[in-house]
């Protein structure tokens, strides 16, 4: 062999190799960017990517938008357009959306022409302590690059070149296993169905629970909702801003006074509601379909407290406004609340929900 | 850019190389060569655009020097003069966009006016091209280099393979290769040793070195926790990390200038492998080594000055080694830890006694080892923390299954627990770690193995399982460590 044909091999090889690679994540598209059409079924998909593709090829224009993590997929949009006249709404809710997301989703509708009135947030207080940014390597996660702003040649290569192999025998298996994927057709209102209702609590992945609040990155974020505030009021943007109800056990693992002083820090950045804590819906199981995730009714009735709309039952002890008025004496009620309300099985790992 | 992305890789380089040599045997060689440096500068601009012109004006500013200095060596104007005026403009520039935020922080901490910090953005690459513009005034005052065309000029500064992060060539080592006909035509023997160069290069960074990575920076953020044993295995792992991320940039950035017939001189040469202080700096970052050394320290006297002036030349030149490589106290140390290493062993060398070769590694090896973590801490404290733990100072905890082993240590403050899981260590580490250091320690290293390359079926075949496995990682790209610097 000479140095010619040894170049020539290594070359080709590596061409081939990159190729393949590429041609398998366009045949099997693992998180649903290409849309081929080759299997149908899906067991995942990017939801940022997927939620912003569909305003741009729709080019509808809409007044109010719901962010926030996969907690807020159930609140429908048109449940909330009787509360706001003349609205017309659209869930950008997107798995474990941080506050930096927001933000650049709020700035890119703003860019793109969404003549924005209303924004109502849902903020998860662990993952406000979690995370600021994903990583490039989650790539279920990843922004569109209109939002992110990024290179969209760099974006759609970082899918063909990738070998994600869970992803694709998943996707796969969705396809041809027993167990048969969804064929996913977003919504027009980027909501989730209410299938969820009555659904029993199941309660997955608690050990991630573990440490969940870190001062720092709560700090930093607070900072990136200030950006938030800002530019809503620059917008004239009705910005209505809630914590989450947290399910009882992930209560358990805040650190009291860390959060009690993240509500104090919120409070002065923005007005808000605050439904967590423990109150009679987070106490209640039948409320929560995962430990993670309320049901489609709780999402009603944080709207109907928002809203004021007497039409509903709304326990009175869900739900309080807080300014930097009355946050003190918010906190002085919440102060002490916190009772562990679980226990551990033997081998400490699994998180076994005591009977409310 | 960066050499290990899909863009640097299927894009930039063979749409460069293939322009390139279309150029030259068109025998538009001018054009060959503007092509060359714009695709330099697009390389530079591609991380952050707005530092392009920070580089344009430090190679004009530069030209202007060196060609007022070859005019001055035919007139009779103080070439001295040129000089000061050209290294002062550079280590301004240095001195500005490095170390403004450290010299503020040092009159704050001594003074009490409490000046704003400035956070400026490090410039990428800019300790690497101002020093290898410094190096050419000085030659060109001293007759050894010149350039009167300004295309040529740039293109010695910003030949994209070592633009960023070096090898600091000397301009009469770089230049004439480009002028020589045999090297304007595509040369099979030097694409196969460049491909074998870049894709070890590539192994080494994003097998090797990001995977020691996750391990030394997990160590370095828990220091409170660090006990023998994890102490340890974060020294250890950055050590090996800095060698295999710094030599594999370094392998690409050889392996990449060897496709297009450019030779550059090698940057390391197994350090690792050193059995002195003095080797290890004969063997590690060659290049700045050498910078130093020619430009600094004889300069200073070197070691033909009166024996009580020796350690002072040696301690001035590795403070300002730490220097360069950060604005912070933490480098400085390491720089003069280093220092009174060499100034140690001019003394030991002048005595009779010699120790045997394996001592002297094991001694060399664990300085190196231990002053790295004064390279790698963020503060002095984590540093001591970091070394506390390594003599044994935050105890030893030794994992469950050896319980039954050891028991009768535990009455002296041997425990038995999770080792190494509480920083997200697996015991894939010892092993991974193992490899690598033997990898380090016995094997011959990449320009040995590019030098020797025989075009074989075995070879081609190693080479393709290194490559693609390399390439199927891309996806996790980290920054070089050097980059920082």
């Amino acid at each position: 062999m000479n140095y010619k044909t040894f170049s020539v091999i290594i070359l080709c090889v590596i061409f081939v190799y990159v190729l393949t690679i590429a041609l398998v994540n366009i045949v099997v598209d693992p998180f649903y960017i290409f849309r081929t059409p080759f299997l149908k079924l899906q067991a995942q998909r990017n939801d940022r990517y997927a939620k912003i593709e569909y305003l741009k090829k729709e080019n509808v224009k809409y007044n109010f938008f719901i962010l926030g993590s996969s907690r807020m997929y159930y609140t429908r949009p048109d449940m909330l357009e009787k509360y706001i006249p003349s609205g017309k709404g659209y869930n950008l809710a997107t798995i474990m959306a941080n506050v930096t997301e927001h933000l650049l989703h709020v700035r890119y509708l703003i860019k793109n022409g969404q003549p924005l009135k209303t924004l109502y947030i849902g903020l998860d207080i662990d993952f406000f302590f979690r995370v600021k940014t994903y990583k490039d390597q989650d790539y279920l996660l990843k922004l569109h690059p209109d939002v992110s702003n990024t290179n969209p040649i760099a974006f759609y290569w970082s899918y063909l070149s990738i070998i994600p192999k869970g992803d694709i025998k998943r996707k796969l298996k969705a396809n041809f296993g027993k167990k048969k994927g969804r064929k996913i057709q977003l919504g027009k209102d980027g909501a989730v169905g209410p299938e969820v209702e009555n659904r029993q609590i199941f309660f997955d992945n608690q050990s991630k629970l573990k440490d969940i609040i870190r001062d720092k990155k709560g700090r930093e974020n607070l900072e990136v909702l200030r950006e938030l505030v800002v530019l809503c009021n620059q917008n004239n943007i009705n910005l209505i801003i809630f914590t989450t109800p947290h399910h009882r056990i992930i209560m358990d693992h805040f650190l009291e006074e860390e959060y009690l002083a993240f509500l104090k820090g919120l409070s002065e950045v923005t007005s808000f509601w605050d439904f967590s804590g423990y109150n009679s819906i987070t106490t209640d199981d039948r409320n929560y379909f995962s430990f993670s995730h309320y049901t489609p009714s709780v999402s009603r009735l944080i709207a109907a407290r928002i809203f004021d709309d007497k039409a509903l039952h709304v326990p009175k002890d869900f739900g309080v406004w807080v300014t930097k008025d009355n946050i003190d004496a918010h906190l002085k009620d919440l102060k002490g609340s916190f009772k562990k309300t679980i226990s551990y099985n033997k081998e400490g790992n699994h998180l076994i929900a005591r009977a409310s | 850019m960066l050499f290990n992305s899909y863009a640097f890789i299927f894009l930039f380089f063979p749409v460069t190389f293939a322009v390139y040599f279309i150029l030259n045997r068109k025998n538009l060689t001018l054009a060959a060569k503007s092509w060359l440096i714009l695709a330099s500068f697009f390389f530079y601009g591609y991380w952050n655009p707005i530092y392009v012109p920070l580089l344009l004006g430090s190679l004009l500013f530069n030209y202007a020097i060196g060609s007022t200095l070859i005019h001055t060596r035919e007139r009779p104007v103080s070439p001295r003069l040129m000089l000061l005026v050209g290294i002062a403009g550079n280590l301004s520039l240095l001195a500005y966009f490095k170390y403004m935020d450290f010299f503020i922080t040092n009159i704050n901490a001594v003074s009490s006016l409490n000046l704003k910090l400035l956070h400026i953005t490090l410039p990428l690459g800019i300790s690497f091209f101002t020093f290898t513009q410094i190096a050419y005034l000085v030659d060109t005052a001293r007759g050894t280099a010149s350039e009167r065309s300004l295309l040529n000029y740039a293109l010695f500064v910003t030949f994209f393979p070592r633009l960023l992060v070096g090898p600091i060539v000397r301009h009469q080592e770089m230049m004439p290769q480009f002028d020589a006909p045999t090297n304007k035509v595509v040369n099979y023997k030097h694409i196969a040793q460049g491909l074998t160069l870049f894709f070890l290069g590539l192994f080494k960074k994003v097998i090797i070195a990001d995977t020691l990575a996750g391990w030394a920076n997990a160590g370095f953020d828990h220091t409170n926790s660090l006990a023998l044993i994890e102490a340890w295995m974060t020294s250890l792992s950055y050590t090996l990390q800095l060698y295999y991320d710094f030599s594999g940039y370094t392998d690409m950035a050889l392996g990449a200038s060897l496709l297009f017939n450019i030779k550059l001189p090698i940057n390391f040469n197994s350090p690792y492998k050193s059995l002195t202080i003095q080797e290890f700096w004969r063997r590690w970052h060659m290049t700045l080594s050498r910078f130093f050394r020619d430009y600094i320290y004889i300069p200073l006297g070197g070691s033909r000055v009166p024996e009580r002036q020796i350690p002072i030349n040696i301690l001035a030149t590795f403070f300002l080694v730490g220097l360069w490589h950060g604005a912070g106290w933490t480098f400085v140390i390491w720089g003069l830890l280093h220092g009174f290493a060499l100034v140690v062993f001019h003394f030991w060398r002048k005595t009779p006694f010699r120790l045997p070769r394996f001592i002297s590694w094991i001694i060399t090896f664990n300085f190196v080892n231990a002053a790295w973590v004064f390279f790698r801490a963020q503060t002095f404290s984590d540093a001591t923390r970091v070394l506390k733990g390594m003599v044994g100072l935050t105890g030893v905890i030794l994992p469950e299954k050896f319980i039954h082993l050891f028991t009768a240590l535990k009455q002296y403050g041997l425990q038995f627990g999770d080792v190494l899981t509480t920083i997200g260590w697996s015991e894939r580490t010892f092993s991974f770690l193992i490899v690598s250091f033997f990898l380090a320690i016995f094997f011959k290293n990449s320009n040995k193995m590019a030098e020797r390359l025989k075009p074989t079926w075995s070879a081609a075949t190693a080479l393709c399982i290194i490559s693609v496995y390399a390439i199927s990682n891309l996806q996790q790209v980290r920054e070089f460590i050097y980059f920082n610097f």
